[in-house]
């Protein structure tokens, strides 16, 4: 219930974005506020903060720290309102890695994602992997009996160089900037 | 195939183990070349290489230093032309549709990786470049934008850059990928088999039925560990590992035979 209100948000708070930059080429945030009401301005604010971290919008005024004005650097569907930037953080050298390898464990990708500076959890690759896999981006193949589940990323999901972002009701492709959701809990075929 | 989320589990016991493949020789010896190319001087080549055999982990390597630096990864395909190429690296730089004509989409790489302290570029399967006549064009990006620019290829790389030498002269520095010796493999068993003890000797077959491939070997762990969940067993030497390794080869007349 949560996520679907906050989906509604995401989707008003973007869409007046998108309108703006059409209409001028820019996006002046004080404008985004009053078009969806200032009780949303701290919701709007986080939001526009999560996509500058993904780099779905960039600065685009003289005073670039401050971010007054923006600018959508990949139009398309509106992403999520709410995700964790520490996770996102370590989803990018995930998808680099799976990208790279073809096909992998999770014990492998663990460990060949991580560096000397940045350790990227076994148990949030485990759940990057199970969701990558419920939105269709990985199947599983497994060749004996024994040992761990090797997983393969479909050619046709190996939609770009920006990792999908997985949040608790999708999946968002910030590559094609759409939303895949994901299969039902109880099985695919 | 019905599958349900529920055989997707955590793999018991492979959690919570902090590791990267930073120790092992090829993964150094890469950061080192990244490290020589990002701080040479003005006036210095812009090129390095690192060649060798397949399976001896030089896409281990290259992903290191991709996820290290965050530069951008392409892996040249049989079927590729001059236009895959800059559109593919476009692509991998940020640019969602890349349009235009070869000189034009050429410009736009230069002027991205032109910026400022832009990370490596790394060209993988790069044999193909030279065999298909496109090294020319990468030499092109290279000079126009200096970006650090890294070949990466099979053992036979370094004699067909020797045949351009327009380019052969612009490589600072070549790294010849090594087979994982002993040491990096007692790594790579203590990374994925964190719970086993594993004797030198047994170590030491698992690399020579590995031929020192670094990708083999991490099959070869999950065998191990495997064998020693399913034994109950917390160390294994060779006399109690009964299994094979993964070798690579084809099974053989009698194995297909009798299963």
């Amino acid at each position: 219930m949560a996520e679907h209100k906050n989906n509604q948000s995401a989707a008003a708070y973007w869409r007046a974005m998108t309108a703006l930059q059409r209409a001028y080429g820019r996006i002046e945030t004080q404008a985004v506020f009053e078009i969806v009401g200032t009780e949303h301005r701290r919701s709007l604010q986080r939001y526009i903060s999560n996509l500058l971290m993904m780099r779905v919008i960039e600065p685009a005024g003289p005073d670039s720290r401050r971010a007054q004005a923006v600018r959508i650097i990949n139009d398309g569907e509106a992403p999520p309102l709410r995700v964790r930037p520490e996770e996102v953080k370590l989803q990018q050298p995930l998808w680099a890695t799976m990208r790279n390898l073809g096909h992998f464990s999770v014990a492998e990708l663990a460990v060949s994602a991580s560096t000397d500076v940045v350790h990227v959890p076994p148990v949030v690759t485990n759940r990057y992997v199970v969701g990558l896999w419920a939105a269709g981006y990985l199947v599983p193949i497994k060749s004996r009996q024994v040992g761990p589940m090797y997983y393969r990323l479909l050619p046709a999901k190996n939609t770009g160089p920006r990792a999908p972002l997985l949040v608790p009701d999708g999946c968002f492709d910030l590559n094609d900037m759409k939303w895949r959701k994901p299969l039902a809990k109880g099985g695919r075929t | 195939m019905t599958e349900t989320l529920t055989q997707h589990k955590r793999p018991e016991g492979a959690f919570e183990r902090p590791g990267s493949l930073a120790p092992l020789k090829n993964v150094a010896a890469m950061m080192g070349l990244v490290h020589r190319l990002t701080d040479r001087g003005a006036h210095m080549p812009g090129f390095g290489v690192m060649h060798g055999y397949s399976g001896y982990g030089k896409t281990y390597a290259a992903i290191f230093a991709q996820n290290k630096k965050r530069g951008p990864r392409v892996e040249v395909g049989d079927s590729w032309t001059k236009k895959t190429l800059v559109t593919a690296i476009l692509r991998e730089i940020g640019v969602r549709e890349p349009k235009g004509t070869i000189a034009e989409l050429t410009e736009q790489v230069v002027g991205r990786l032109a910026e400022p302290n832009h990370p490596p570029l790394i060209i993988d399967e790069a044999d193909k470049l030279v065999d298909k006549g496109m090294i020319e064009l990468v030499r092109e990006i290279q000079e126009g934008s200096q970006v650090p620019l890294i070949l990466i290829g099979e053992e036979l790389l370094p004699q067909k850059l020797m045949r351009i030498e327009r380019v052969h002269n612009r490589v600072l520095d070549w790294v010849t990928a090594q087979p994982c010796d002993i040491d990096d493999t007692m790594k790579l068993i203590r990374l994925f088999c964190p719970q086993l003890a594993v004797s030198d000797g047994l170590a030491e077959r698992l690399r020579r039925g590995s031929e020192g491939r670094a990708r083999r070997i991490v099959v070869n762990c999950s065998r191990l560990a495997e064998f020693a969940r399913l034994k109950g067993l917390s160390s294994l030497d060779e006399s109690t590992y009964q299994g094979d390794f993964y070798t690579g080869n084809p099974p053989s007349r009698k194995a297909v035979a009798y299963g």
